[in-house]
């Protein structure tokens, strides 16, 4: 069986359907007209936008916390934590609740985004670890950049996002 | 001793370890964990065992049982390769066995000894399990004295030990699936055997797989094999020669009449039990196997296995060491330690209980269907159905909520094992005589307000036998029988758990306790109080009555700790003394953590749940009562007191446009025992919150206990009084001068 037969073409195509290499899944999104991915596995689920309640003394992109069934879960608004201007939520405000993982503990968090597009395959040679990405507010949550002739692709690395600074968890079991 | 030498015990802890070390490093954990766990449970078995020694018992089946607990751990910890461990505990068990066969005396020099050494054992788990150092000079010493111990034995008994020969041998024999493979012919090594003597061979076919699945050139059959008039052992181990190990286990049946011979018997077996569930998991859980076992458990300790033991949360996870414990029938009371060490989390839940959720949430996967059929059917009265099924939901749901509480409930004699051990070792440091008497320990609460009472219930007892047992002298003098009572009794009530610790000492030196007060400055000389008012002054961080300070207790903290770790957990301490009959001192504390009662208020655009324990009243702030000091805090006058005012809305960085605080709401709580008064813009009411964490995907956040879920679905959350002063005062409450520093309770 060849990748082929799985009913779903590379959105690229560059490379057609001879190479057999692997192919890695993300969820684009769009922050101030930006690119950007994230691991379809890490992805649990969309929401639309709902007014989170608000943390005291919280870093500003910590935009508040909501009730995820029975689970409270932390919004951050990547906008500001990407250290943009801010956009007054919409009703085409997104939310991605994704898990992370930082000190041995699992979390869940979610990404209130501009806009979510698309669910996109790229054959894993694309993938292009980033060293340093220049001096955007983002640069240090960037994992990884994908370009092919149509897009390029800043693939998040949420587990950074999470795992350091303010939001990084508490050490030590709980 | 007719147990199996030790030297087939040894290889196969060896391979059980390799296999281990093979693991998943993760399983690995959580295997030792639940060794750490029943490590635990073992210590208070052997300890509680040792203090009814000291009392003058000399069951032997008490015996028997420290020396299970102690032989349990050393396996466990040859399992880990926790050598230090096994070297300790093999001393310890051979001074053990020692006493057990009455070879050595059991006089007050060993107990103590014995005492110390399970201290150290203990201290020793705790390293292990935290993976800190060692205390290498301790053990050394203790060893020391372990061997010193054992030069010195002597038999004390009239009964010579009288050397058995063994009747029978029962021999498992379970081939590994390859052992074709390996030319191990399992009908060579049975007829092999029968050359030996008489066989009774029982096939064992439950690992028989279906037909399909069914593989010519492996083994699934097994064999339970009964030899009689057998040569000796020598000529046995020389047939298993040629078999794998780990595949056979044998075992002497001994005759009847000898109990502590079975005894070894018994811990041969359950060593064997144990490596075999080690390597083979899906065997042992087979009833067949079971069986063979009662069979020959002639034991007379075979009966206090099958009396109800509701005590004891068993179930999970069914590692054969369980049985230890159970069989103990003299040390029912202690058989469950206090899960001291906070590394872990892990509860041990009945199945039944468990049973009781599945079947819950099986009437709700049926209610679910029920509704989303009443909704996707239009029919005349779908509203009247609908209603119902949400009442159905709800009792269900009601139902759930409590069982799952339930699962957290453990009795309250977790928190007490340590108590015995305290009140030995103190009566015989400070010369007193105090009888401890233990009421109620089956009471159940959360494990969590079990942690936590723990040790203050610790510091209360070392205060009523410090501080409230008078000397047998002093008792004669004044007319009492010389041995103290301490009694430790708890009770249900309501959705409270009321914990009463009372001795009949000598009561509050009340008129002493008002004088140092109003020495401290504490209370103002021309006020006065109350004897409940001036009992409750022992509360009061900073006093101490005592003249000289004992390392015990009376350095001044201590009943102020106790207060706050209570107040930490939503209950209350309260004392009540008569002078010359004795002090009582009251613990009120709720069930559980997961719900609590609290004020639902708005602070600007948020809403905050204020825990109805801390709550003391709210109030419509009165321009005139208010001032301000030069550091900037606010106050407000209420009766005699100037009570902090404190913005929440600014302290939690909320924006707002408030200047003028009249006619707003200040709601008075207790922030460990200094009343505040919380900024509230509105209060929307009084109910029950379900607490949920905020550190499972976030993180602490100062002035916030928790958080909960309102009837909307939006979140809520919780304050923290202490937070919030530690926020308002940076840690540093300005001090104001007050004439009691709070009602009395």
């Amino acid at each position: 069986m060849s990748l082929r037969t799985k009913g779903q073409r590379p959105p690229t195509d560059d490379l057609d359907d001879e190479s057999e290499e692997p192919e890695v899944e993300f969820l684009t999104f769009r922050i101030a007209g930006e690119a950007y991915g994230v691991a379809i596995d890490r992805v649990q689920e969309i929401r639309s936008w709902e007014a989170p309640t608000r943390v005291p003394n919280a870093p500003n992109y910590v935009a508040g916390l909501i009730n995820l069934r029975g689970l409270i879960v932390p919004v951050i608004d990547l906008r500001l934590r990407f250290g943009l201007k801010p956009l007054p939520y919409t009703d085409t405000t997104v939310v991605i609740v994704v898990k992370t993982q930082a000190l041995g503990r699992s979390r869940m968090v979610s990404l209130a985004v501009d806009a979510v597009s698309d669910v996109c395959r790229f054959p894993e040679s694309l993938l292009r670890r980033s060293a340093h990405m220049g001096d955007h507010g983002d640069a240090e949550f960037i994992q990884a950049l994908i370009s092919s002739v149509e897009q390029a692709l800043l693939v998040l690395d949420v587990d950074g996002l999470m795992g350091s600074g303010e939001l990084a968890p508490e050490p030590g079991p709980s | 001793m007719v147990c199996l030498p030790k030297k087939r015990l040894r290889p196969k802890a060896k391979i059980v370890r390799d296999r281990l070390m093979a693991l998943d490093p993760a399983l690995q954990d959580q295997l030792q964990s639940v060794f750490f766990d029943e490590s635990e449970d073992g210590l208070a078995v052997i300890e509680a065992g040792l203090l009814e020694l000291s009392r003058g018992s000399r069951d032997p089946e008490l015996i028997n049982g420290i020396f299970r607990a102690v032989h349990s751990i050393k396996g466990g910890g040859g399992t880990f390769g926790m050598t230090v461990l096994v070297e300790f505990s093999h001393r310890l068990e051979t001074l053990l066995d020692r006493i057990r066969a009455k070879e050595h005396a059991i006089d007050a020099p060993t107990l103590d000894l014995l005492l110390r050494a399970v201290d150290a054992l203990g201290a020793l788990l705790q390293a292990k399990r935290a993976r800190s150092a060692l205390d290498h000079t301790t053990l050394e010493q203790l060893s020391e004295e372990l061997n010193a111990s054992l030069v010195r034995s002597a038999p004390v008994a009239d009964l010579p030990a009288i050397a058995i020969k063994p009747d029978s041998w029962l021999i498992h024999y379970a081939p590994d699936f390859w052992a074709l493979e390996t030319r191990n012919d399992p009908l060579i090594f049975l007829a092999e055997l029968q050359r030996l003597g008489h066989l009774e061979v029982t096939l064992e076919a439950s690992r028989l797989p279906s037909f399909a699945e069914l593989n010519p050139i492996e083994i699934y059959l097994a064999w339970d094999i009964v030899l009689t008039e057998a040569p000796d052992e020598e000529a046995i181990q020389d047939v298993l020669a040629w078999v794998e190990d780990g595949s056979v286990t044998i075992r002497t049946k001994p005759p009847a009449q000898k109990p502590i011979d079975a005894q070894d018997t018994q811990d041969a077996h359950l060593e064997d039990a144990r490596l075999e569930q080690n390597t083979h998991p899906e065997q042992d859980a087979q009833p067949e196997r079971q069986d063979v076992r009662l069979e020959q458990n002639t034991r007379p300790e075979h009966e206090a296995q099958e009396k109800p033991f509701d005590t004891r949360p068993s179930g999970l996870p069914p590692l054969p060491d369980e049985r230890v414990p159970i069989q103990l029938g003299v040390l029912k009371k202690s058989v469950e330690a206090l899960g001291r060490s906070r590394v872990d989390g892990s509860i041990r839940v009945a199945t039944s209980r468990i049973d009781d959720l599945v079947n819950l949430v099986g009437e709700l996967v049926i209610i679910h269907s029920m509704l989303s059929d009443i909704s996707q059917s239009p029919s005349k009265n779908r509203e009247d159905r609908l209603r119902a099924g949400l009442g159905e939901l709800g009792r269900n749901t009601l139902i759930l909520q409590e069982s799952v509480m339930r699962m957290r409930m453990l009795p309250i004699q977790f928190a007490l094992t340590r108590l015995p051990r305290l009140v030995h070792d103190l009566s015989i440091r400070l010369k007193k005589r105090i009888r401890l008497e233990i009421l109620g320990e089956t009471t159940e609460l959360d494990k969590i307000v079990m942690e936590g009472i723990s040790d203050p219930l610790l510091h209360l007892v070392r205060n009523a036998i410090d501080h409230g047992v008078e000397s047998p002298a002093e008792r004669l003098a004044a007319g009492k029988p010389e041995e103290g009572l301490l009694r430790i009794q708890a009770d249900q009530q309501g959705g409270y758990i009321l914990i009463r610790v009372t001795d009949d000492g000598r009561g509050i030196d009340e008129a002493h306790l008002l004088e140092k007060a109003v020495a401290a400055g504490l209370v103002d000389p021309m006020a006065t109080l109350n004897r409940a008012q001036i009992q409750d002054l022992v509360f009061h961080p900073g006093l101490s009555t005592r003249e000289e300070v004992s390392d015990l207790s009376g350095r001044g903290v201590g009943l102020d700790v106790v207060r706050r770790n209570v107040r930490e957990l939503g209950g209350n301490v309260r004392v009540e003394s008569e002078p010359g009959r004795g002090t009582r001192f009251e613990i009120r504390l709720p069930l559980t953590l997961a719900i609590i009662e609290g004020k639902l208020v708005r602070i600007e655009d948020q809403k905050y749940v204020i825990p109805l324990a801390v709550t003391v009243e709210t109030l419509r702030i009165e321009k005139e009562r208010l001032s301000r000091v030069a550091s900037g805090h606010e106050f407000y006058r209420l009766g005699t007191e100037m009570i902090p005012v404190l913005r929440v809305y600014e302290l939690f960085g909320l924006p707002s446009t408030k200047r003028d605080l009249d006619n707003l709401l200040l709601t008075v709580v207790d922030a460990g025992g200094r009343q505040v008064g919380l900024l509230v813009d509105e209060l929307l009411g009084h109910q029950q919150v379900v607490v949920k964490s905020l550190e499972a995907n976030y993180k602490p956040i100062l002035g916030i206990s928790g958080a909960t879920i309102l009837g909307n679905g939006r979140v809520a959350l919780i304050l923290d009084v202490a937070g919030i002063v530690d926020l308002a005062f940076k840690g540093q409450p300005p001090r104001v001068k007050y004439l009691v520093q709070e009602p009395s309770a």
